[in-house]
């Protein structure tokens, strides 16, 4: 295998790793806030 | 105090994204390229400061449980358990950067020499640290046990850091600190500082939003005990 596939590999997993992390996180606070909002309104 | 907690956000958000991309443009575009090793040692300046990462992300999770066992106050608590997910995702980036960097340079995937063995030994330290909170969810003996695991499990990351200069090993040696004969190129040295800056900023945003998730999470979970 050529070297720079190996180093685009590596820098994939970086990447990726970091970006789904991102988007999970992102994914609950959304989430959380929705199911507050929805509360509230219940409660209103 | 909505308002400001917001614009932290967002200034963290924006300063990660400008430290990576700087320390991207230097990775690539400003270092040299390795005489012997040529395009593929630029694995390093990620490879190494996702290990400084992860690193930061453990003593702040023995700090914690350290401050929470002494305070008995459940935001230390949950500082450890945001920095302890943060600090596995940093060190499975290690262990899979790693052996793409091994692979065209010493013709292995994986050598079980005590650099590559300690270092999988964190990961799995940390990730029974996860396994253990995961299983033991909201419950105060869980929390204070896994606080015990978190600090005890730190002991590994002085191993992981000494490795290389204890025993003979596949792995390079230190090329920071490393006595005679050790160093790196004025260019290269820069680039590695600014990537473990990056990284460190990256490392802050993230605990951030991951401690802001887990306590939205705790307002729902109170707000749905009430009704």
């Amino acid at each position: 295998m050529n070297n720079l596939l190996y180093l685009f590999i590596a820098y994939a997993f970086i990447w990726t790793g970091l970006f789904v992390y991102l988007l999970t996180i992102a994914i609950k606070i959304s989430k959380a806030r929705k199911e507050l909002e929805l509360v509230r309104e219940k409660t209103r | 105090m909505k308002q400001k907690s917001l614009t932290v956000d967002l200034v963290l958000i924006t300063l990660s994204y400008v430290a990576v991309m700087v320390a991207l443009y230097m990775a690539f575009l400003y270092a040299p390229t390795e005489r012997t090793m040529g395009d593929v040692q630029r694995i390093f300046y990620f490879h190494v400061p996702s290990a400084w990462a992860s690193f930061l992300a453990f003593f702040i999770v023995c700090i914690a449980g350290i401050a929470f066992l002494k305070s008995g106050n459940e935001k230390w608590d949950k500082m450890a358990l945001a920095s302890a997910e943060i600090g596995v995702l940093f060190i499975t980036i290690v262990l899979l950067t790693g052996p793409m960097w091994a692979k065209p340079v010493w013709n292995t995937y994986w050598s079980w020499d005590a650099r590559l063995t300690t270092s999988f030994v964190l990961w799995l330290i940390y990730i029974a640290y996860l396994m253990i909170r995961q299983f033991t969810a909201d419950n105060e003996r869980g929390a204070r046990f896994a606080a015990v695991f978190g600090i005890i499990g730190f002991v590994d990351v002085p191993i992981v850091y000494m490795s290389i200069r204890w025993w003979r090993t596949l792995h390079p040696g230190a090329v920071i600190a490393g006595g005679s004969g050790s160093g790196l190129a004025p260019q290269m040295l820069a680039t590695l500082l600014v990537s473990v800056g990056a990284f460190t900023i990256l490392f802050i945003t993230l605990l951030r939003l991951r401690l802001k998730s887990i306590y939205l999470e705790q307002d729902v979970n109170l707000v749905k005990q009430q009704f």
